[in-house]
């Protein structure tokens, strides 16, 4: 057995060193905290959402507190397609660690319009697509939560860049089977799951929502036992597909439950708030557990759950 | 929405010294941290919790009221509010917090022979007071207007004394000093003397916003710290943002992160009327 555990794995056409990502929204664009975290040590850096307009997002209040969880309604601020480019791609290529841009719209056209912007740029490694958000409803409907629509913004991402597409899945559904599916025939290389669910929590004492919002997106350890059973009900359904896993990664041993459950790589969202050196202990922790299993490699343990 | 990139912060085991109820519902608890007692200025803020029993799952944002450099200690006055100051509150000496910082901007000095008027409402004192110890000595004259429900919740007066400032106490029931609303005795103290003023105000957001209006009418320089829902307190969530006005009296305005470009902000760039209904912390 080597010295070092082999933390690598092959998310579809991408090698990444080690399989733990920070999950959009939550990193912000990671440069934030580059002079107190080593960057280069992540798996992948998955950015906020950007739209082809700067967004300035929900008001007050955007993020409460609720038992092993937080809901949240930012509502995708972002500077925009064109300052993102400019002011924010050229430091994120040196950060040396893969940068998977995240891209949301109101439309197939504003899919494909940021996407192609950043595709032109270069320097993202993939295109994660952002058709989960709870908090941005200008559709009335989470465009994940529909097959035919899914379908229709993938393929829109799809023919607008070389990078691995990656949709963002949203499990405020009865069986996210069909919306893979409709992925795949879009062009998916992988999907990661979970974004928040829809969800809310009100101020008995003023009789008014907690959150600007009204409804916002609950995240956190809560939320990982149902995340776990969806990201293993896909990978059963989909062995050849790679999958993403994340909801509530707060250690090492929450992200083995996914990729044990059939996920190649996991992302921490919620945790980072904690702690952004989250990510980094979940990472150690692997490979602490990799060596006491006297395993030699993360990837033995891809869908590795015995019945 | 340029790009910030945080200067270094620590994150950081800090044993608790001492824990002194200072009030019927507030504690000066004093935790040794060198690194941010070091670099910590007046205005920034620490995000904490305790290192057990930890049940919300959220960090919480805090002042410090004053830092010990050459000790490495950092004094924090905590209000129960809430489950998690709950926790902060009943800590005792040897209990550890587990902080990160220092964080957000610091204010601004005023301008040479510039009187500074310090507005503080209930646990707002905190940083008011770590301003005041920067300011003394490089003010002409430093006054401090302490407000507070009743007299035995005003905080920070022996220490504000001793720092060399005015303090001029206020309570809602006029059990001490002025009667009322801090805010009421500004408008009258701003009037006096001949020499220009700079306000500082750190408070609930009612008092925060009622401070910009009278300054707004006075027409006087103000840095107002504002309260505002944190979580991550790094800028990485933008759970924490605010509408600012540019600097430029151009009318452009963008949602700014308190925790990265504040919460100091300049009173008259903060855009109340499009905050939000319920702008203040919980």
């Amino acid at each position: 057995m080597p010295e070092q555990p082999d933390l690598s794995v092959q998310l579809g056409p991408l090698t990444l060193r080690n399989p733990v990502m920070v999950a959009s929204g939550t990193y912000g664009f990671g440069l934030e905290v580059r002079e107190t975290v080593d960057l280069s040590r992540l798996g992948a850096l998955v950015t906020k959402s950007i739209t082809p307009e700067p967004r300035q997002g929900h008001p007050q209040p955007r993020i409460v507190e609720t038992p092993s969880g937080i809901l949240n309604c930012i509502g995708l601020q972002n500077p925009g397609v064109e300052a993102f480019v400019r002011d924010y791609l050229p430091a994120l290529r040196e950060t040396g660690t893969p940068v998977i841009v995240s891209v949301a719209g109101r439309n197939e056209e504003e899919f494909a319009l940021v996407t192609r912007e950043v595709d032109k740029a270069g320097g993202a490694a993939a295109i994660e697509v952002n058709i989960s958000c709870p908090n941005v409803r200008e559709g009335g409907v989470e465009v994940s939560t529909r097959p035919h629509l899914t379908q229709r913004t993938v393929r829109a991402v799809r023919e607008a860049t070389s990078l691995p597409v990656i949709p963002k899945l949203s499990p405020n559904v009865t069986d996210l089977r069909p919306i893979v599916e409709a992925g795949l025939e879009g062009g998916a290389d992988a999907f990661s799951l979970v974004n928040t669910f829809l969800a809310m929590k009100i101020d008995v004492e003023a009789r008014r929502p907690h959150l600007g919002g009204v409804t916002g997106g609950l995240s956190g350890p809560a939320i990982r036992p149902i995340a776990v059973r969806m990201v293993w009900e896909l990978a059963r359904a989909f062995p050849e597909v790679p999958l993403i896993g994340m909801g509530g990664v707060a250690t090492a041993q929450d992200a083995l439950e996914f990729i044990i459950s059939g996920a190649t790589a996991v992302a921490v969202g919620t945790a980072n708030f904690l702690d952004p050196r989250t990510p980094l202990t979940v990472i150690d922790g692997i490979a602490e557990y990799l060596k006491r299993h006297k395993l030699d490699s993360v990837s033995e343990l891809i869908g590795s759950l015995r019945d | 929405m340029s790009l910030v990139s945080l200067p270094p912060f620590a994150t950081t085991t800090a044993p608790v010294l001492e824990n002194r109820q200072v009030s019927p519902d507030a504690f000066l608890i004093t935790v040794r941290a060198p690194f941010i007692a070091r670099s910590i200025r007046a205005g920034q803020f620490i995000n904490a919790r305790t290192a057990k029993d930890w049940k919300p799952i959220l960090n919480r944002p805090m002042s410090a009221c004053r830092t010990h450099p050459n000790e490495g200690t950092l004094d924090l006055l905590v209000k129960e509010m809430g489950v998690g100051s709950r926790a902060m509150c009943v800590a005792r000496p040897g209990d550890e917090f587990i902080i990160s910082g220092p964080l957000g901007n610091r204010f601004a000095l005023p301008e040479p022979d510039t009187e500074a008027v310090l507005v503080a409402g209930g646990v707002g004192v905190a940083p008011l007071h770590m301003l005041a110890t920067e300011l003394v000595g490089n003010c002409p004259r430093v006054r401090v207007l302490v407000g507070a429900p009743t007299q035995a919740k005003l905080l920070c007066q022996e220490e504000l004394a001793q720092a060399g400032c005015e303090v001029l106490p206020v309570t809602e029931d006029g059990s001490a000093g002025y009667p009322g609303l801090p805010t009421l005795l500004l408008a009258e103290v701003l009037a006096e003397g001949e020499r220009p003023k700079m306000v500082y105000a750190c408070g609930p957001t009612p008092m925060l916003i009622t401070v910009c209006k009278i300054v707004e009418a006075t027409r006087v320089a103000c840095q107002v710290s504002v309260e505002v829902h944190m979580a991550c307190g790094v800028g990485i969530c933008y759970g924490c943002s605010l509408p600012i006005a540019a600097d430029d009296g151009s009318g452009y305005w963008e949602f700014k992160r308190a925790c990265v470009d504040g919460p100091v902000f300049w009173a008259h760039q903060l855009l109340w009327e499009k905050v939000g209904r319920r702008a203040g912390a919980a």
